[in-house]
């Protein structure tokens, strides 16, 4: 019967020593405290055209291309201003996809501004082409 | 003397009970496990750039900054254009993940393009640039 003893025995004790537990799990609170970062990310999704969009580029879709500071369309500088108000004139409920290419001068702040635009005025789809 | 006759009083008491600090320490523990994800951050400063149909991202991404001279870094170091592929690939293996590209102002928009190219390629789930709202 060693181990009714041993409970007997263990009896005489009336608490047990947590005093280690409560070290470790300050070392751990001290470990996940410092090694936190509350990193809050905002931003916006962008994606590149599906194939089966490509082909169909000329007609059924609202195409920009960024020169430099320029916003083109059909060739004709518009400016950043007349983005909103182009795109919601011909989306006008439909679905189009926008596709915004991009020439080697453009910055990404400005492309940011054209994307952020055209979701404004409506467009679900926006997708960015290389030049 | 009140307050000497209520210290003599205490005496009688063997110990504090800290039981309701364990127990704080214990919710505090895990609140802190809990929200703790452990992302890479690239490691420099960019100015972002603004916009306004934003929307809050997923914390457990893969962090890529894109700076205003065309570098490309990652976890403290620059990778290049042609790193993103195998980090993004060797990081969406288990799990796919996101990629957000922290984006300077001037960073050429071309270089942009191609940055979100290659993270596709490497098997990103979707590809979002990180802004600042107005």
């Amino acid at each position: 019967m060693a181990i009714k003893r041993n409970f007997a025995s263990s009896e005489d004790m009336t608490e047990i020593n947590i005093s280690p537990l409560i070290d470790m799990v300050f070392i751990l609170l001290i470990f996940f405290i410092v090694t936190t970062v509350f990193v809050e990310e905002d931003g916006m999704e962008v994606s590149r055209p599906e194939p089966s969009a490509v082909q169909t580029m000329e007609k059924d879709s609202i195409n920009f291309e960024l020169r430099g500071t320029q916003v083109l369309m059909n060739g004709k500088n518009i400016g950043l201003g007349a983005v909103r108000a182009q795109v919601s004139r011909l989306i006008q409920g439909q679905d189009l996809p926008v596709i915004i290419t991009v020439g080697e001068e453009a910055s990404a702040g400005l492309l940011v501004r054209v994307i952020d635009e055209s979701r404004l005025a409506g467009a679900k789809n926006v997708s960015l082409a290389g030049s | 003397m009140k307050s000497r006759k209520s210290l003599g009083d205490s005496e009688e008491l063997k110990e504090i009970n800290i039981s309701p600090l364990i127990d704080m320490v214990f919710i505090l523990l895990i609140f802190f496990i809990v929200t703790t994800v452990f992302v890479e951050e690239p490691g420099v400063e960019v100015q972002k750039p603004k916009a306004a149909s934003i929307k809050d991202l997923e914390k457990n991404s893969i962090l890529i900054a894109i700076t205003a001279k065309g570098e490309i870094v990652f976890g403290g170091g620059q990778i290049g254009i042609g790193g993103i592929r195998p980090t993004v690939r060797r990081l969406c293996a288990q799990e796919k993940l996101p990629v957000i590209l922290q984006v300077d102002e001037s960073a050429p928009g071309a270089l942009v393009v191609r940055a979100i190219d290659e993270a596709k390629l490497g098997k990103a789930r979707a590809v979002f640039i990180s802004a600042n709202p107005i």
